[in-house]
């Protein structure tokens, strides 16, 4: 993991991530939650153990946890090539960030670069004036996952609250085919709305209402589309701070597990 | 024990040949010989099988009917109860109904179960085996919430010997008590006095993807039937001009499948590319004209993608929906439908169309890459648990909506005096739940209304003709498909069924191979709940799925739980090892099965109900990990099965884990590869196959033959076979084990309710009365008891209660002058019933009944004059004997009466018979036994057989058994015809030297007529012989004139109706080809149905009575005979208005 400020990708291996975002506030870290250092240290114990001989152990590292309020998520880029994970400067610069914290659904514009392949007049004329590109995602709970750094020789983990992928949407093209269709309607009226339409009023019972409730998936767009989006600040740079930070409260604590190996991996398997 | 043998063979073969002898004999005096007992030497190879005993005692034969059961009653209803937990009321927001728990006959107060009706008493009673099923609810009445504890919603018939039943691990003692055998293997129903079974029914798994090709067609196609408690319905993936579309049921048209995908939310092309094709180029080319599809349609962004999809969409909806809603309604829940999105990341489902079409490119490119339907892997096993719980839900849903309209009804009516209590009409409708599962289980019509289901013939009698044939009958698996379509693949034998499923047990004909039976040593699974398999996944290291980019998914190993991508693996082989150290540590449940898919770069996990597995012994190293010590813990009782899976030394593998496997048939066979190796190689075969000695030196459809007929033959049924009362039921009155055994004979007890007698066979010719397979049996063998039995007979009788207070009576028996009862009523006792033990002929009376004439109007007082007598006439050819008379009250307090007659039967002519290598054959003759042949021992035979039987038919097993059966004879024991295995032939021979017999079994027979020796020696011994149900007094039938048909006045037809003997058409070919022309006349007519009738020559119609009504004359009317029948076609063509005329002219002209 390179140390330099933010960067929107990293490293090969693990080739999206990685965008330290701090959202709304960056909580005091306290940590408590036990169970997790069990974890690692029984995976690593039974990789060591079990492979011992292919795969020997080179170092031990202290791991460090921190644990409770972190509001990290990671966003991915799932169409940037992987080529330029590590030419920063080829990252576009984000002009916006939107995100609705109910439905985790994230939206951030990057401008367009107009200096090459872009026809201007047709973006005028055709696509109301598109200006950004704007990749959404929508958040999905990470549980269990970490994001880690090295520092003086030592790991510290984060947990990680959602993980996203940011996807092309074309907002232009929707509104755009929307105005069509609007004007469709109006040059081409059908039949039915042309006629003159006797309208029977009805008292509703009771019970209709109760049915037409939306559910499942058509309940959880509806709640996105009513929710309102809160717009971000982008920060950049703020990697190493946040680090700083995170050495920090660790620090403060010592974890001890309050459980027993055996306890513990009984836990893990129910 | 050696000296005792040398002994022995020195007494019987003379001292000049003991010398030379002994070198030859050595092998017989290693410790190794059969005989060994539990203190000798333990062998691993050799007792491995006394693994099956321990398994068959935890899991039984028919454990797979009670784990499903059980597992319905105890888990599944739990969830059926949360999952539709609360009833609201549309009228009153503030009501609401919730069931917190449900139980199976037992009251949460009490801590003993609720008593039930013995099971035997249910039988002879006709009542239904049922327990009530508590709720505990929680309503609120007015402001006020109660909660209120074991509610009765209605019955639930138990499965016999299931958890809920009373006689659930009761011992043999408590069993004797209530009327049971304990060999009753149960896992049936009693509904109204019968026995009830629910098949096995198989199916192709549910939520999984097949693919399958029509090279001629060139199409491929992706298809999953996604099976949720809500719906059901099957999604397709195919191809069609070489592209790639979505296909269902609820969408009109065909769907290009990158608008799918584009509307799944994965909008970038490149994005739909690597999830499909990866980094393959050729899959890459294959699927590139898709992208063009979606590019020519115009459509670019998800909204766009689920417009077109919701224009397309035909569900009728009570609300209106615009189309983009129906467009994700049908993304969300629709398509693949068992992946229901209930948020707004469809993530999930894109990456399972994504993994159909990649199946479908992958076909496309390698028509290889195909799922074979009949592969047992691709299947499930629906058994009784999973079909009532699929009812039971369907009922409870059903009883819902009924209480909640009540429940609306009344909180409708705006002033009320009282608060409105919600439980008052809960018992309403408890009846519709109990008639509902009795309707079912007894007429086997299971109709779903949720999945608009109606399937015919779920459940059967259960077939108490002979143990076996319950057995059989619990073991059953009956398939989907259509008998009548000819098709070869679904009936042929898979090898993949080797272990799962018996491969001899099949009925012949239209149900052949589509009928299986399972084999010894199966498991059924039942549903895991999917979660912590889930979890503990992630925590050996699988790379949550929803964190993966697109890029680096077919880089890895996908990690497939119950079909559904979950996570990547980079090390698969490592995955699944940790996974399978987890299973054989017992962290993991034992029947939840992994393996890896190579050709799709997939990790299986599979935790669904209804596979079918074994149990197998881990091999590790090259070496087994059950040891002489583990089996000597077994026999000593230290161990018992569950152990063996605890300890990590056995494990249970389905049909897919087990082709990812390395599996030894023996201990010798064990490589350093080997993963496992198999218990007893004979568990290849079911119970019904078991029972045949030496099976594997048949030829196989011999074995298939006998599998038919094992279920025919008569013997003992149970231990309390005589305390039934059956519609009929066929006993043998002397039944013998066989003489030669197998271990599953042993381990199903059918040494203790055995069909069959050994019976002395030779092998050879006598009187010519035995071509074609028939018999000649001795008279002596028959006069001490061979193959008698005895039929038991029913009649029920209700005395009925009408609405007047009138009823049906039992009359006395009417008298004579001399005060003794009329021929008629011989056998009745002053009671009106048959006296037990009374002989009845055919004629005679034993229930003397009479009904009211007057059930409807009021009772006027007068009694005698108003009963008509309705007696039940005993109608045979043969007397029957009295045997039980009962009188009891059935369910709906009517008198209740069965009385059980009895025939003695001793073998005639024409009964059949048959040895257990599908060899049948009827009487031929009964020969005293001085006319038979004996040997030097002055033994006869019980049957000499043809030895014409043997070359086509090719049963060197039976020949086998002949010899095995005559040296355990002479040794004194019982020996064993075990397939794969077996006393050795080799062995057999040697005691039969021994004791002074030819090797091969053959003997010196003297004629019993002339005494002079016969001159071929004849293959002389034992073989165990089946009487089978079909005998001669039940089906023989003459008639010289009896009823005839109301319509046609042609003889009825079928022996019950005492009908004729019909002349068919290919007879009376043969009868005009001859020439026989006033045969012809005299058999299709005149014994038929001659019938005279007056023809009006002038117009040709027929009249009456000499006159024509047309012609109104008499003047030309001529009366003829015609056949009945043509007389009426006559008529009815009249009456259609075609009018045939009969033109008459005399052939006897002058």
């Amino acid at each position: 993991m390179s140390k330099e400020n933010n960067k929107l990708f990293v490293a090969e291996e693990e080739d999206d991530v990685e965008l330290v975002l701090e959202t709304e506030n960056t909580q005091d870290i306290e940590i408590e939650d036990v169970k997790m250092i069990d974890e690692d240290d029984e995976s690593d114990e039974n990789d060591v153990s079990r492979d011992s001989d292919d795969d020997p152990v080179v170092k031990e590292i202290p791991l460090n946890f921190a644990g409770k309020d972190e509001n990290l998520h990671i966003l991915q880029y799932i169409n940037k090539l992987r080529l330029i994970n590590h030419k920063l400067s080829e990252h576009p610069p984000i002009a916006a960030a939107r995100y609705k914290s109910n439905s985790d659904l994230w939206e951030i514009d990057i401008p367009l670069d107009v200096k090459a392949f872009f026809n201007a007049d047709k973006a005028q004329e055709n696509w109301n004036g598109v200006q950004a590109q704007t990749l959404k995602g929508v958040g999905v709970s990470s549980e269990s996952q970490y994001a880690a750094f090295m520092q003086d020789n030592q790991a510290y983990l984060v947990p990680i609250k959602t993980t996203t992928q940011l996807k092309p949407f074309f907002k232009y093209i929707d509104d755009v085919s929307l105005k069509k269709k609007q004007e469709e309607s109006k040059l081409n009226p059908t039949a039915a709305s042309q006629r003159a339409q006797v309208v029977t009023m009805s008292v509703k019972s009771v019970s209709d209402a109760s049915q037409n409730r939306l559910t499942g998936s058509l309940l959880a767009h509806k709640v996105a589309e009513e929710e309102p989006s809160v717009e971000l600040n982008w920060v950049e740079n703020t990697v190493g701070q946040f680090r700083e930070s995170i050495v920090k409260e660790v620090s403060e604590h010592i974890i001890k597990p309050v459980e027993t190996n055996e306890e513990y991996v009984n836990n893990l398997l129910q | 024990m050696s000296q005792g043998m040398v002994k022995k063979r020195k007494t019987a073969s003379g001292v000049e040949h003991t010398h030379g002898k002994d070198e030859n004999f050595d092998e017989l005096l290693k410790p190794v010989f059969k005989g060994k007992k539990l203190t000798d030497e333990i062998n691993t190879a050799e007792d491995k099988w006394n693994l099956l005993p321990a398994f068959l005692k935890v899991k039984g034969l028919v454990k797979q009917h009670l784990d499903s059961f059980n597992y319905f009653v105890d888990d599944d209803l739990k969830k059926i109860i949360q999952a539709n937990q609360l009833i609201l009321s549309d009228v009153d927001p503030e009501f609401y109904l919730k069931y917190v728990d449900i139980r199976i006959g037992k009251k949460s107060s009490s801590s003993v179960r609720d008593y039930l009706t013995p099971p035997h008493e249910c039988r002879l009673r006709d009542m239904t085996y049922s327990a009530p099923i508590y709720v505990d609810i929680e309503y609120t009445r007015g402001r006020n919430i109660i909660m209120h504890k074991d509610v009765e919603i209605g019955r639930m018939p138990i499965m016999l010997r299931s958890n809920k039943c009373i006689l659930n691990e009761a011992d043999e003692k408590t069993m004797a008590k209530l009327n049971e055998c304990p060999l009753d293997p149960g896992g049936y129903f009693i509904v109204n006095g019968t026995e009830k079974v629910i098949l096995v029914q198989e199916q192709l798994s549910k939520n999984r993807i097949i693919v399958e090709a029509d090279p001629k067609k060139e199409i491929v196609q992706a298809s999953v039937t996604s099976s949720t408690h809500e719906r059901k319905s099957k999604t397709y993936v195919i191809t069609k001009n070489g592209k790639i579309y979505l296909k269902h049921n609820s969408i009109a048209e065909e769907i290009p499948i990158v608008v799918v995908l584009k509307a799944c939310g994965i909008i970038s092309e490149l994005e739909i590319m690597q999830l499909v094709c990866g980094n393959d180029s050729s899959y890459q080319d294959i699927f590139a004209v898709n992208l063009e599809e979606a590019s020519k349609l115009n459509i670019y962004t998800q909204q766009q993608a689920l417009e077109y999809i919701g224009a397309k969409v035909k569900t009728m909806r009570r609300q209106k929906l615009s189309t983009l809603q129906e467009g994700i309604e049908a993304i969300a829940t629709t398509v693949v439908a068992h992946l229901t999105v209930e948020a707004l990341d469809f993530r999930e489902k894109a990456l399972y169309m994504a993994m159909m079409t990649r199946r479908v490119v992958m076909a496309i490119n390698n028509p290889k890459m195909v799922d074979d339907r009949d592969y047992v892997g691709n299947k499930r096993l629906e058994l009784a648990g999973q079909l009532i719980s699929l009812l039971f839900e369907d009922l409870f849903k059903k009883f819902n909506s009924d209480f909640k309209a009540s429940i609306d009804k009344v909180l409708k009516k705006p002033n009320r005096a009282m608060e409105y209590d919600a439980l008052l009409s809960i018992n309403v409708h408890s009846n519709n739940i109990t008639s509902g599962l009795n309707r079912a289980i007894s007429t086997g019509n299971w109709s779903l209304k949720r999945f608009k289901m109606e399937r015919a013939g779920v459940t059967h009698v259960l077939s108490r003709l002979s143990y076996i044939s319950a057995l059989g009958m619990m073991t059953r698996i009956s398939s989907q498909f259509e008998k009548s379509r000819k098709v070869s693949g679904p009936r042929a034998l898979q090898p993949s069924q080797f272990g799962m499923l018996c491969t001899a047990d099949t009925p012949e004909g239209e149900a052949c191979g589509l009928v299986k039976n399972l084999a010894l040593m199966t498991h059924i699974t039942t549903d895991y709940d999917e979660q912590p398999i889930k979890k503990l996944c992630y925590i050996i290291g699988v790379e949550d799925i929803s964190m993966i980019d697109s890029a680096s998914l077919h880089l890895n190993y996908g990690i497939y739980l119950n079909g559904t991508l979950i996570g990547i693996t980079r090390f698969a082989n490592k995955f699944v090892t940790q996974f399978r150290n987890l299973r054989r540590s017992g962290k993991v449940s034992e029947f939840i099965s992994i393996h890896i898919n190579t050709h799709q770069k997939a990790v299986q996990i599979a935790t669904d109900g209804g596979r079918i597995c074994r149990p197998l012994i881990i091999v590790n190293g090259g070496k087994s990990r059950v040891t002489a010590q583990h089996l000597a813990d077994l026999m000593n009782g230290e161990l018992v099965f569950d152990d063996f899976l605890k300890l990590g030394l056995v494990e249970y593998l389905d049909v897919n884990e087990e082709n990812d496997s390395f599996i030894a048939l023996y201990e010798k066979d064990i490589s350093p590869a080997s993963t496992h190796l198999e218990i007893e190689p004979f568990t290849v075969l079911g119970a019904v196959a078991g029972l045949i000695p030496y099976p594997h030196h048949n030829q196989s459809p011999r074995n298939t033959y006998q599998c038919a007929m094992g279920k025919q033959a008569i013997g003992a049924i149970a231990y309390n076979q005589f305390k039934r009362i059956d519609t009929l039921l066929y006993l043998m009155i002397y039944p013998q084990q066989p003489m030669v055994k197998t271990k599953t004979i042993e381990l199903i007890d059918y040494d203790k309710l055995p069909a069959g007698q050994n019976a002395t066979v030779a092998v050879m010719s006598y009187s010519g009365y035995d071509i074609e397979d028939a018999l000649v049996l001795n008279k002596a063998s028959i006069d001490r008891g061979f193959g008698r039995c005895e039929t038991r007979r029913k009649t029920t009788t209700i005395l009925k209660r009408y609405p007047n207070h009138t009823q049906d009576i039992i009359g006395g028996m009417r008298v004579d002058e001399n005060g003794e009862p009329i021929w008629q009523h011989k056998s009745l006792g002053p009671d009106g019933l048959g006296e037990v033990g009374m002989k009845v002929e055919s004629g005679q009376i034993y229930i003397n009944k009479s009904i009211p004439l007057n059930s409807t109007e009021p009772f006027s007082g007068d009694a005698t004059s108003q009963f008509k007598e309705t007696p039940v006439v005993y109608r045979a050819p043969e007397a029957s004997h009295i045997d039980q008379v009962m009188m009891s009250v059935s369910d709906n307090d009517q008198a209740l009466i069965k009385v059980l007659l009895r025939q003695n039967r001793r073998p005639e002519l024409g009964d059949k018979f048959s040895s257990r290598h599908g060899q049948k054959g009827v009487c031929g003759i009964i020969v005293k036994q001085e006319d038979l042949p004996f040997n030097d021992q002055g033994i006869s035979p019980d049957i000499i057989m043809n030895p014409h039987g043997f070359p086509s038919r090719m049963t060197v097993g039976k020949m086998i058994e002949l010899i095995s059966g005559k040296a355990g004879v002479l040794n004194g024991s019982l020996e064993y015809g075990t397939c794969f295995g077996g006393s050795k032939l080799e062995d057999m021979s040697k005691i039969l030297i021994d004791q002074g017999f030819n090797y091969s079994g053959k003997d010196m027979l003297y004629s019993g007529i002339t005494g002079e020796c016969l001159q071929a020696y004849i293959f002389f011994g034992p073989i165990y012989y089946q009487k089978l149900k079909h005998m001669v007094l039940d089906k023989m039938h003459a008639r010289a004139r009896g009823p005839r048909a109301v319509l046609t006045r042609q003889p009825t037809e079928g022996r019950s109706r005492d009908g004729g003997l019909r002349l068919g058409e290919m007879e009376r070919d043969c009868v005009i080809a001859y020439g026989a022309s006033q045969l012809l006349l005299e058999r299709l007519m005149i014994s038929s149905d001659a019938f005279e009738v007056d023809v009006c020559n002038s117009c040709g119609l027929m009249g009456y009575s000499g006159w024509c009504t047309t012609c109104k004359s008499a003047e030309n009317v001529i009366k003829m005979t015609i056949p009945y029948a043509a007389k009426l076609l006559f008529q009815e063509l009249l009456s259609m208005n075609i009018a045939p005329r009969l033109k008459l002219d005399d052939i006897f002209q002058e």
